[in-house]
Parts: C-alpha cells; sequence; structure tokens
C-alpha cells in the first residue's frame, strides 16, 4: 500500500517540505471502532491536524465527530496514471489548509 | 463543436453541458450558465457555434440553436439574460480565467458555476471522474473533496477543488 503513487508522492513532499507526516493513522471514535486514514499532517489545516482519505466511505460515518474532535479532512485520491510530481501543487494544497501548529513559526515556503 | 440537437438524450447540448448530460448529473441543472458573470468571452469562445454575441453586451443563441428541439432540458432561449463583465467572480488562489482545452475548460465552467450555487457530494464525485476522462487532466490534489480545514475562514464548511476553481461549495455533506 505505501507504494503507491500517492504515498510515493506526497512522501517526496513531505520530505522536501521538511514537515510532520504519520502514515496511515489510526483514530478510535466513541463506538470502538478504529478510522484508518491514508496520512496525518499535524501542523495544516486544524488544531490536531489534515486527515487525507482516499476513499469517501471511509471516513464519512465518522466525519461529524472527527471534526468535533479537531480534525480536518480531505479527500484526495491516488495521482491519476502518468500524472507528474510537481511540488507547488502540495505547496498550493498546504497553503490552503493553512499553517494550524501555533507553537512553532511557519515554514518561509509557506509564507511566500 | 458537435451538433446541436442528440436524438438519444433529447437535450440540446452545448459546451460543458454536453459533459453533464453524458453523466446524467446535469439534466436538471438550471442550464443559464453565464448569468452570474462568468467570463463569457470563454465561453463563447468554446461554443462559437451555437452562441452568437454580436454587440458583446448579451450572449444569444445562434440560429440554429433557437430553431432547435429543446425537449427535457428546461431551457428556452428567453432564460438567457444579460451577461455580467468578468471579473466579477470569486477570488481563486488558482488562475480560473487561464483557458485550457475544450473540455478542459468547459469542466471548469462548470465549477464556476458551481462555486456560485454550491454543489452537492455526487457532483464532486462527477468532476473527479470527468477529470480522470480528461486527456490532459489536473493533478489529483487539485480535484479534491469534499474537504474542511477549520484553520482557515474559508474552509469551515464542506467544499470541493476543481482545477483553478476553489472552495466549491458542497451543501450535502457529511
Amino acid at each position: 500500500m505505501h507504494d503507491t503513487l500517492f504515498f510515493r508522492y506526497w512522501n517526496a513532499a513531505i520530505s522536501e517540505l521538511d514537515i510532520r507526516a504519520c502514515i496511515l493513522p489510526k483514530i478510535e471514535m466513541k463506538d470502538g471502532s478504529m478510522v484508518e486514514a491514508s496520512i496525518l499532517l499535524p501542523q495544516f489545516g486544524a488544531k490536531r491536524g489534515m486527515l487525507l482519505f482516499s476513499d469517501y466511505e471511509i471516513v464519512a460515518p465518522y466525519y461529524i465527530e472527527l471534526s468535533t474532535l479537531g480534525y480536518g479532512i480531505s479527500i484526495i485520491e491516488d495521482p491519476l496514471p502518468g500524472e507528474v510530481f510537481e511540488l507547488s501543487n502540495y505547496i498550493e494544497l498546504l497553503k490552503d489548509w493553512g499553517w494550524s501548529n501555533h507553537g512553532r513559526p511557519q515554514p518561509d515556503w509557506l509564507a511566500e | 463543436m458537435g451538433g446541436l440537437y442528440d436524438a438519444d438524450t433529447g437535450l440540446v447540448r452545448f459546451g460543458a453541458r454536453d459533459y453533464y448530460a453524458k453523466l446524467g448529473r446535469w439534466t436538471s441543472k438550471d442550464p443559464i450558465l453565464l448569468d452570474d458573470g462568468t467570463n463569457v468571452f470563454a465561453y463563447v469562445g468554446a461554443d462559437h457555434v451555437n452562441w452568437v454575441d454580436p454587440e458583446g453586451l448579451s450572449k444569444s443563441p445562434s440560429p440554429a440553436l433557437a430553431n432547435a428541439s429543446l425537449r427535457g432540458s428546461g431551457f428556452t432561449p428567453k432564460q438567457v439574460k444579460p451577461w455580467q463583465r468578468p471579473g466579477s467572480l470569486p477570488p481563486n488562489k488558482g488562475n480560473s480565467n487561464k483557458r485550457f482545452s475544450e473540455d478542459k475548460q468547459a469542466l471548469v465552467d462548470m465549477a464556476k458555476q458551481d462555486q456560485k450555487s454550491g454543489m452537492k457530494k455526487k457532483d464532486m464525485d462527477a468532476y473527479k471522474e470527468l477529470n480522470r476522462q480528461l486527456k490532459d487532466p489536473f493533478p489529483s490534489n487539485k480535484v479534491r473533496g469534499p474537504e474542511t480545514h477549520p484553520e482557515r475562514p474559508h474552509g469551515k464548511e464542506p467544499h470541493g477543488h476543481v482545477g483553478p476553481v476553489d472552495h466549491i461549495p458542497i451543501l450535502d455533506y457529511p
């Protein structure tokens, strides 16, 4: 699973931009079930960070609960066949989500 | 651009609507595509077979379109109102006025319209599917959603992104 383009491209962006990430994080819901996201970016988008899912169906039953817990959510599909990695696309996306790690200054590339 | 009337669907097909018909998603959509300040130069430019803009003030169906059957679409030429000049669209981070290939531009034009009126979750799915079908699709992370990111004021409510068109409200999500 980690060898998909989705993870390879995100790993490249995370590495290039030197940001924190958690791969395949599991979050326990009130009913005891575990929700597994593709990636958690704890410094962006919401108090507890952005959860990325490739499939809407995974998150749909827990969307409100996850939001209440302080997570941002985004459904992003795998890169399309032939899609080329472009760091600028990831920077644009992260700028849109916004820096949420208020205890630390945001990186310079985010402010540019 | 192809013919004006599709005997299979009973719709007059023009520009972006052609795509909607393929998915069966846009047939109930208000077909007034340019009643909100959308860049009509761009639109007419993309479909100058079906639309004319003789005075640069309002678009009108070409004589051929006006004479075509409009069964099923709910569209009549009377619904076309004067368009506003470009520049009244909400700001996007990307350059939503950039011109793309014809198919890609149709996708962007649809998204601009939905940015005004909002869309449903299934519409976001349709955008992703349509993007996959393009010869030169947008990167997958530029056609994304639903998403929320409460750190930003514009991200508190569920929305989607389609290429250069950002923050399209999703009205029925979650």
